[in-house]
């Protein structure tokens, strides 16, 4: 039995060019005719079925449309067009509390808002200790409530709310309120729920609680249902969506062609590779190497690997699991000459590495699986992963958007796994190494940055000055390479311990040393 | 109205919370409340005794008539504000909105009922008797609140798109005032009467004068005027808030 369909439900919020509220200001509006607005969908034609006894995860990213799904199935705003159906007692936890009256006691607090889910004073008499005994504030029922801390007042608003036996639940984040212990209590009670066959529908950025908790998984973005159904499934699209590289056209590589002992800065572009091999900062065509084609096809990602251990880094590309070395170092694949190796990381999500974990001098395959946070390395060479004889390591970096890095930072001529990963706010970001080579992220580990963000910008570690050293590097629009130099972890611009390299996008690569 | 009624604790609960908020939780904030109309008619009465000598027993016509309007003026300026002043009970969680609308229109109906039974040892005072008809006032506003709801459903629900609108409202409210006969006798615009009393305010007003004062069970004529004013201001009031409470979360 469905406990919840939603039939082709659009909504559509209208933005003005001038905000106006007032009957005096739509008037002149009209007079002037500038009633212009700008129309934003945020959900288009969605269509989706909730069974009973189902937990639906929704996840997406930040403006995807998911909040005003879950606005729409707990009857806040009003689809314009379609139609949702739902077929239970509705508990929407949208915001805890809704409602409550500061000047009033707990108790009062307590008969007012179940009465806002729907309940009579009878019906609330009759689960009145229980609120209190899961909220633990029996001592307090007398208390006003303006005088409660904002985690009591949170704890009695779930208790309430989830005393009134609903048949289905829809949740929006508020669990991330409370102490630790309270929220475990909060994901057993609905645990309980599920078990009883109740229906909860659940929208989170928390993605490990929608693991925990849900059995199916929808994935929105820009209005639209990415992908539905096994939750497992849901979450490999949703790292799809987020390692998406900004510049599809032009990657970049840091690479030790020569084998020099320093890196170069190199080029992806459409299958060919320039690098940047006089160290000016620039490309100067006929100065500078250009090579290729050596994975022409969209979607190729480029890596730079010494795979044979001689020192110089040799071009590869990974396209579907399948990795192909350039090996006789010609900037070309020569097939029966190079190599192709894999299947290794088939799945779509995977993101390949080259990496020198154990410090022989030979960089291996390693492949890092968003969200799951694991990192498989080929540590025998072989080629491919083979279970039990492979490494794995992690969970490290299990972030959406986490990007995986392999770097030498502390110079002991072994590479460490770090992951870069943009804070909440996106206005800065970090790199986390894990020094200590331990797997995962401890105490032991190191933190670097903040870094500014910028949008596009790419996380590298490169050796710049041949020291055995790598530095953390962040490629930027425009083609700016900033550089850790000076190896403190940090640059900003204008401290003068940090230097800008530059390559304009258009018309080949050429430039100046910023 | 089942939803209503499944909502009835909602609705009280509400009310008691709107009036507690009122008279700040003590006895003495409604004898406060009470002070302003019977001093306004102690003014008015001083000013226009003169003036309107012809009316007998002019003090009970001032208080009575300024007790009806007040049920008028104070629901709906307060009303203006019961679904933007309710902030999270819209964007937040569903309940029937028009609630918000009906629990201030409660409240304001027990402040008012309050009110003239306070008044009525007032006018006993001051005629030396009371008219056995006067027993029938909480008949009349049986009707009245329906007309005073469907007015505040139209504000409370304009209201949110236009923000300007309680000072509108404040301007018509003054001139409405001004437009009923409650400090001045009928008979003084005797030349506009039929225009006039196109206000349906003026007809509840002359029913509980009637009722209060002189005695009188009102016409069926007038009965009929309310009752078609009323059911109208329901309908459309409720129409326009059903079509306007769609995007009230957005709005807000």
């Amino acid at each position: 039995m469905s406990a919840i369909v939603v039939k082709d439900i659009s909504k559509r919020f209208k933005i003005p060019h001038h905000k106006k509220t007032t009957l005096f200001q739509n008037m002149v509006g009209l007079v002037k005719r500038q009633m212009t607005y700008e129309e934003f969908w945020a959900l288009k034609d969605v269509s989706f079925e909730v069974k009973q006894g189902e937990t639906l995860g929704i996840i997406g990213r930040n403006g995807s449309g998911k909040s005003t799904l879950l606005k729409l199935l707990a009857r806040v705003l009003y689809p314009d067009s379609g139609s949702i159906a739902v077929n239970g007692k509705v508990a929407s936890f949208l915001e805890l509390g809704a409602g409550f009256q500061p000047e009033l006691t707990a108790k009062e607090n307590v008969y007012i808002y179940s009465s806002i889910l729907g309940m009579n004073r009878k019906e609330t008499a009759k689960i009145y200790d229980a609120i209190f005994e899961f909220a633990e504030l029996k001592r307090f029922e007398d208390m006003k409530l303006k005088n409660y801390s904002s985690g009591m007042y949170m704890r009695l608003a779930f208790a309430t709310a989830i005393q009134t036996d609903p048949d289905i639940m829809l949740v929006d984040e508020v669990l991330a309120v409370g102490d630790e212990a309270f929220q475990k209590k909060c994901i057993l009670k609905m645990n309980e729920f599920r078990e009883q066959g109740k229906t909860i529908i659940f929208v989170s950025h928390a993605l490990d609680m929608v693991r925990q908790l849900c059995n199916k998984a929808m994935l929105i973005d820009h209005g639209e249902i990415i992908s539905l159904g096994d939750t497992a499934k849901v979450y490999n699209d949703y790292s799809l969506l987020n390692s998406t590289p900004v510049s599809d056209d032009e990657l970049p590589v840091a690479i030790d062609w020569d084998g020099d002992g320093r890196q170069e800065l190199c080029i992806f572009r459409k299958g060919y590779w320039f690098i940047d091999i006089n160290r000016n900062g620039r490309y100067d065509p006929g100065a500078d190497l250009q090579l290729g084609p050596f994975g022409d096809q969209p979607g190729d990602i480029p890596l730079a690997i010494d795979w044979d251990g001689d020192g110089r880094q040799e071009l590869c590309f990974f396209r579907n699991g399948y990795w192909f070395i350039d090996i006789n170092h010609d900037g070309r694949f020569d097939p029966g000459i190079d190599l192709k190796l894999g299947p290794f990381g088939t799945s779509p999500a995977d993101i390949p590495l080259a990496i020198d974990w154990d410090g022989k001098g030979q960089q291996e395959l390693c492949i890092f699986r968003p969200l799951e946070g694991r990192w498989y390395i080929d540590s025998n060479h072989s080629g491919t992963f083979e279970e039990g004889e492979d490494l794995v390591l992690g969970p490290f970096g299990r972030v959406p958007g986490d990007v995986p890095l392999a770097i030498d930072w502390d110079g002991d001529g072994r590479q460490e796994l770090c992951i870069y990963r943009r804070t909440a706010g996106h206005d800065s970001a970090n790199f986390y190494i894990d020094t200590n080579r331990s797997g995962g992220w401890d105490a032991g580990d190191r933190q670097l940055g903040p870094f500014s963000y910028e949008k596009g910008d790419i996380p590298a570690a490169i050796d710049w000055h041949g020291n055995h050293r790598q530095e953390l590097c962040l490629f930027r629009a425009g083609g700016r390479w900033h550089i850790d130099s000076s190896h403190g972890g940090r640059f900003e611009a204008g401290t003068g311990e940090t230097f800008e390299l530059f390559y304009p996008a258009q018309n080949g690569i050429n430039g100046v040393v910023g | 109205m089942p939803e209503l009624w499944r909502y009835r604790e909602l609705i009280w609960n509400l009310t008691v919370v709107d009036l507690k908020n009122r008279y700040q939780n003590t006895g003495l904030g409604f004898i406060w409340s009470l002070l302003s109309p019977l001093l306004l008619s102690l003014v008015f009465y001083f000013v226009f005794r003169y003036l309107f000598e012809q009316e007998r027993n002019f003090p009970a016509y001032l208080l009575v008539g300024l007790m009806a309007w007040r049920f008028f003026a104070n629901c709906t300026t307060s009303s203006v504000y019961s679904i933007v002043g309710k902030g999270s009970l819209v964007t937040k969680v569903y309940i029937p909105r028009r609630i918000l609308v009906l629990s201030n229109t409660i409240s304001n109906l027990i402040s008012s009922l309050l009110e003239f039974i306070i008044i009525i040892p007032i006018l006993f005072a001051i005629s030396g008797s009371l008219p056995v008809t006067t027993l029938l006032f909480p008949l009349v506003f049986l009707i009245y609140f329906w007309f005073v709801y469907g007015a505040s459903l139209f504000l409370a629900a304009l209201y949110v798109y236009f923000r300007d609108l309680n000072q509108i409202w404040e301007v018509l409210v003054t001139i409405l005032f001004f437009l009923s006969p409650i400090f001045y006798p009928m008979s003084a615009i005797k030349g506009a009467m039929p225009v006039y009393l196109l206000n349906p305010i003026t007809e509840f007003i002359i029913i509980y004068r009637d009722l209060m004062i002189y005695g009188k069970i009102p016409t069926l004529y007038s009965l009929s005027i309310v009752c078609i004013a009323s059911i109208a201001s329901v309908l459309i009031g409720s129409l326009i808030f059903n079509r306007l409470q769609r995007r009230f979360a957005e709005e807000m």
